[in-house]
């Protein structure tokens, strides 16, 4: 995996691409209509990156409050 | 152009002289949508959401970006069947979307992940829908006062904000719209924030293209 171009202020990968992820699949312009329908098929794929993302977020959140 | 197009962004105009390769190396080109610009690259399926392609996506959006004042990055996986359908879509938001072309002009994004934000306590006399609505809503960080303290120290660099509540997770983040050049700045200030308030939990990652202020959310 190459280098995320965005920064991080601890330089943690992790956190750029949590946020990476964030940004392409819950943010920006949303193409709907027949685009939404078309897609249906790889939303279901979104949903399970999501849910990792989730995972890895509460394990993260964990780790530092130990 | 006929056929499926996948959706980079939106501009207010093509960017003169620039050749980018899109996420399947295939050409960008710009099309007129109204009074709008559509960077689209000719695809016949929307890319599998894996790390490597969100971050090709990424690519071309910064490169885009950086050719022009304003760009309004499309979310991965933006295709449109052909033309007209990519037209149908953009025609009853154009207004909307050139505000936000506007918005953004010179300026990226930044993003503050604030976390251990607890949900909101509904109270002993709250009823069981009143919890429940109160977990969906979430808890806005800007209530705690050591975030509040960052994001005045902030304000002055911050030409809108926007935030993602948090929920189960205890992870909020508030974006930032910023003058482009600005991060240095900004990130010195969230590391002087952090050094003084052992309290305040806060990563900021960025610059960015401003994803969280494409669909004309933020204040």
């Amino acid at each position: 995996m190459r280098k995320p171009l965005a920064r991080a202020d601890d330089r943690d990968d992790q956190l750029v691409l949590g946020d990476l992820i964030d940004h392409l699949l819950n943010k920006g312009v949303v193409i709907q209509g027949e685009v939404v329908l078309s897609l249906a098929g790889v939303d279901l794929v979104y949903l399970r990156l999501q849910a990792m993302l989730s995972a890895a977020d509460r394990a993260r959140g964990r780790k530092l409050r130990e | 152009m006929t056929g499926p197009l996948y959706v980079y962004a939106i501009l207010e105009r093509a960017p003169r002289g620039v050749r980018v390769r899109g996420l399947a190396r295939e050409p960008v080109r710009f099309v007129r949508s109204g009074k709008l610009v559509v960077a689209v690259g000719r695809m016949e399926s929307a890319p599998a959401p894996e790390i490597a392609n969100l971050e090709r996506h990424d690519r071309v959006v910064r490169r885009l970006a950086a050719a022009a004042r304003a760009a309004l990055p499309a979310r991965f996986g933006s295709l449109a069947p052909d033309r007209a359908a990519l037209d149908d879509a953009l025609r009853p938001r154009a207004r909307s979307l050139a505000r936000a072309l506007a918005r953004v002009r010179g300026r990226e994004q930044m993003t503050l992940r604030f976390e251990g934000i607890e949900a909101p306590d509904a109270g002993l006399r709250a009823g069981p829908g009143t919890r429940h609505l109160q977990r969906r809503a979430g808890r806005d960080p800007r209530v705690l006062p050591e975030v509040r303290a960052l994001l005045d120290g902030l304000a002055p660099m911050v030409a809108a904000e926007a935030v993602d509540r948090a929920h189960e997770t205890g992870i909020a983040r508030v974006h930032h719209l910023i003058e482009r050049g600005d991060a240095p700045r900004y990130r010195r200030t969230v590391a002087r924030a952090r050094a003084a308030d052992p309290a305040l939990r806060v990563s900021c990652t960025g610059p960015w293209v401003p994803y969280g202020f494409a669909d004309g959310a933020g204040a």
